[in-house]
């Protein structure tokens, strides 16, 4: 059964990719302004844009220059940067990592402290403990990331100087350095997703701290541990897996801002970068990996409700 | 404080404390004439000045919040003026300007003009590029021949259009000849105008490939690297014709978010901040640790009436639009007093070629004739006119105030502000708009680069579309006068129809504004690309 589920799940997968890449193709094409434009600036002259335009073959119908993408992408040629020189695959094989390497750093923060404080909360619900945890988590929700990131890079960086205001440094290159480089963007790429996380954990261990399967485990006389921690959380999970999945989406989103913030060659900049200059070809490029890494990452979440929760996928 | 006070402030405590070296009275001459803003003359510059001996070593953090995009470090064809400072790094002109705007020599040891339409360069000796390639008058002319082809798209190419003919007469003697006299010819070969470029740099260029990867030239510093979304790595050239530079290398790291690159000038992991957003400034200078550099500059912003388009084709109309703005309001407001109101298309940066044309009532806020000449021409305030502007800093924000403005004396609005990208389409290209605002820069060298062709009939900067054949008469004119005087004369003629008729209303001259810290010495800072990194060394 397993099996027939993964394959539709696949060819559903082909079918959004598919439909991500016409409406991606046909919304760069759609706004006015070019690559020409962009590369000449405001003193370029009308004939000297007009020139380069025929040079990037931009003449061409908009339905050329999609079937020539698409044929070159399938076969896993996603074309050149247009103002970076660079062809896209490689541009995306050093930026792609950086953005995955925040976004993990991100998740494994917003877990750390969503997960604990979620238990908290719901055992200890509406006490002054529990309100304080969901007051912070509103705010953490509001608060626009653009705005936390200069205030940590603030407060952690100029003010107390522990940390690096800016840039990225490999992992391979020096360790610990990396970490400290990812410490910041990652609690501030974090925060609105772990107060999201937080929020859907809290309520679903709520509602199933209250079933009669828990009562009747308590008064069996299980160690009220165990029975949160091997009976009620587990199940509580299989929502929150969802909202982290669906937020995945998130993750790449948000990681444009905090890439900006924090000066990350990630993809993110790659992709706000390509979008104001149109360059074509890397905004084509990032768009189709995120969407891909969307997709799987919602595959993924599948997977793991069948692990979670084995009634899930099986025949019944 | 004005400026001058605070730099004689500092001259006088060197000069008391005998600290004062002949570097550091060329230095303060300079700034003093310039009218440099030593903002923070207090303890950090003290501690700063106290090292007059150039230190060599170290590796300057200079930020850009651009990304070089292609043709990047071509700057034959590149019209970013933040990447063209990075190619300008690597490169020399056959000319430089000083901080007066005088020509001086480059690679071009001297030059002579037989005639009026003649110009021969005599080059340095023992020159070579960066990748081994001897500099000399054949390389000279493979940069102009380049420039000048169609297949360039060089929007430098109408500064050398005029020359018909170069002639090489020896290795290191160039001869060429204009089809007619063309003042602005030779300020046209500055550093920051024509960067000489190996030529087997280029010629090696892989198929089809038209951008340069690399600055290769024969500039203090030579290229190593660029990453993408990171940063441009130079080095120090040991051979550079005027000595090696103290510093051991630059490195140009791409911050996109000022915020952010201001951080790092205060805890130290930049040096340097390049175009620093004027709303900025005072943080910069309430800092002990930095120094705000700040100088008038030739840039004019504007606000453009498509004269072709109704209500704009009555010339009552666009004066009053004109009178609407409060030009000292955007100033103080969106500039933080870093900017001058503009009268005309010179600003007094260009010395003397400016002129002062405050008789003109139409460039000078005054909303109450604003609106009696606006009920005279029977304008229509019911009417919903389209405004184009865009969401880039500054500009967006001064589009925001002009139209709060021109809502003040009842006009309608409908704003559309887009990407520039979205907006240039329209506003530049097609020229599908009615009512607008940007800015021009043009190097500040030569009045001709600020007025040809925003305002000669079909110039490729002429986004009013206006025509008015008494200006183009004295743009030409100007154009071929080799005499200054007289050509000051001309522009000033010219600017003042200019102003009359308000093809555009004249906004702010901004003032070129950049960060650094005091450890950075020997900096001249100056209009023209605002400044130069080759003498530069960093306190250790």
């Amino acid at each position: 059964m397993r099996a027939r589920f993964l394959l539709a799940k696949l060819l559903w997968t082909v079918f959004v990719l598919f439909g991500s890449s016409l409406l991606i193709f046909g919304l760069m094409h759609l706004v006015p302004g070019d690559p020409a434009r962009a590369m000449l600036g405001p003193l370029g002259t009308p004939d000297a844009v007009a020139a380069l335009r025929e040079k990037l073959g931009l003449n061409d119908s908009v339905l050329k220059q999609y079937t020539t993408w698409i044929t070159h992408a399938v076969r896993g040629d996603l074309g050149e940067s247009i103002l970076l020189n660079q062809s896209v695959s490689s541009l995306l094989a050093q930026r792609l990592p950086i953005t995955l390497a925040l976004s993990f750093y991100a998740l494994i923060f917003a877990l750390f402290v969503a997960l604990p404080a979620s238990v908290i909360s719901a055992t200890r619900k509406n006490s002054l403990l529990d309100y304080g945890a969901r007051l912070t988590a509103l705010i953490g929700v509001a608060m626009p990331s653009f705005w936390l990131g200069l205030m940590l890079i603030l407060l952690f960086a100029v003010k107390l100087g522990v940390l690096p205001v800016f840039g990225y440094v490999s992992l391979r290159e020096d360790p610990v350095d990396h970490l400290r480089h990812m410490v910041l963007p990652a609690i501030t790429l974090g925060a609105a997703y772990s107060a999201l996380i937080y929020e859907m954990n809290r309520s679903s261990l709520i509602e199933v701290l209250q079933q009669d399967y828990i009562r009747t485990a308590h008064a069996s006389g299980i160690p009220s541990r165990l029975v949160l921690f091997k009976y009620a959380f587990r199940n509580a999970l299989v929502p929150t897996i969802t909202v982290i999945g669906i937020q995945i989406g998130y993750l790449m989103s948000g990681a444009l801002l905090v890439e900006a913030v924090f000066a990350i060659p990630g993809m993110g900049r790659l992709l706000v970068n390509g979008v104001l200059s149109r360059d074509y070809p890397v905004v084509q490029g990032a768009m189709l990996v995120t969407v891909l890494i969307f997709v799987f990452a919602n595959l993924a979440v599948d997977m793991l409700y069948t692990v979670i929760d084995p009634r899930i996928g099986r025949k019944r | 404080m004005n400026p001058s006070q605070a730099v004689l402030e500092r001259l006088e405590i060197e000069l008391r404390d005998h600290r004062l070296t002949r570097r550091n009275l060329i230095g303060y001459s300079a700034a003093t004439a310039l009218g440099i803003v030593g903002a923070n003359a207090g303890a950090g510059l003290r501690s700063a000045a106290a090292q007059d001996e150039p230190q060599s070593g170290g590796v300057l953090l200079v930020s850009t919040s651009e990304e070089p995009f292609a043709p990047a470090f071509d700057s034959h064809v590149t019209t970013s003026l933040l990447t063209g400072r990075i190619g300008y790094l690597a490169y020399n002109g056959l000319v430089n300007v000083d901080s007066d705007r005088n020509v001086i020599p480059d690679l071009a040891e001297s030059w002579e003009n037989p005639d009026s339409q003649t110009y021969v360069f005599h080059l340095r000796e023992g020159v070579t590029f960066h990748d081994g390639t001897p500099f000399d008058a054949e390389a000279v002319k493979f940069n102009i021949e380049r420039v000048l082809d169609p297949a360039t798209a060089s929007s430098r190419a109408a500064d050398f259009a005029l020359i018909d003919e170069i002639e090489i007469v020896d290795p290191l003697t160039i001869r060429l000849h204009l089809s007619a006299p063309f003042a602005p010819m030779l300020s046209a070969f500055r550093r920051s105008n024509l960067a000489i470029i190996s030529p087997t740099a280029i010629q090696n260029l892989p198929e089809g490939d038209d951008f340069l990867n690399a600055s290769i030239g024969t500039g203090p510093f030579k290229f190593v690297s660029y990453t993408r979304g990171d940063r441009v790595v130079l080095e120090r050239n040991e051979e550079y014709y005027d000595g090696p530079a103290y510093l051991d290398g630059i490195e140009v790291l791409i911050i996109p978010e000022q915020s952010t690159a201001l951080a790092g000038m205060q805890t130290g992991s930049l040096h340097y901040m390049m175009q620093t957003n004027q709303e900025f400034g005072p943080q910069i200078e309430s800092n002990p640790d930095l120094q705000l550099l700040t100088t008038p500059s030739t840039i004019w912003d504007f606000l453009a009436f498509n004269v072709t388009r109704e209500p704009f084709t009555d010339k009552r109309v666009r004066q009053a639009f004109s009178m609407a703005i409060d030009r000292e309001g955007i100033a103080q407001g969106i500039y933080k007093g870093l900017a001058v109101p503009a009268q005309g298309a010179l600003s007094p940066a260009f010395g003397s070629f400016f002129r002062d044309n405050s008789d003109i009532p139409f460039q000078t806020y005054d909303p109450e004739r604003a609106v009696a000449l606006l009920e005279e021409a029977g304008f229509d305030f019911d009417q919903e006119i389209r405004f184009d502007t865009f969401t880039e800093r500054p500009w967006g924000l001064v589009g925001d105030a002009l139209v709060a403005q021109l809502t003040e004396i009842g006009v309608k609005l409908t704003v559309q502000k887009p990407d520039f990208n979205t907006f240039a389409a329209y506003f530049y290209d097609t020229g599908d708009y009615w009512l607008g605002n940007s800015s021009w820069t043009g190097g500040g060298v030569d009045p001709d680069s600020l007025m040809y062709k925003q305002f000669v009939t079909g110039g490729a900067s002429n986004v009013s579309k206006s025509s008015n054949a008494e200006l183009d008469d004295l743009l030409n004119q100007a154009r071929i006068e080799l005499d200054t005087e007289t050509r000051a004369e001309l522009y000033n003629q010219a600017n003042r129809i200019a102003m009359e008729e308000c093809y555009v209303a004249f906004l702010v001259h901004p003032n070129l504004t950049e960060g650094m810290r005091n450890e950075v010495q020997g900096y001249v800072f100056r209009d023209e690309y605002a400044g130069s990194f080759d003498g530069c060394w960093l306190v250790q």
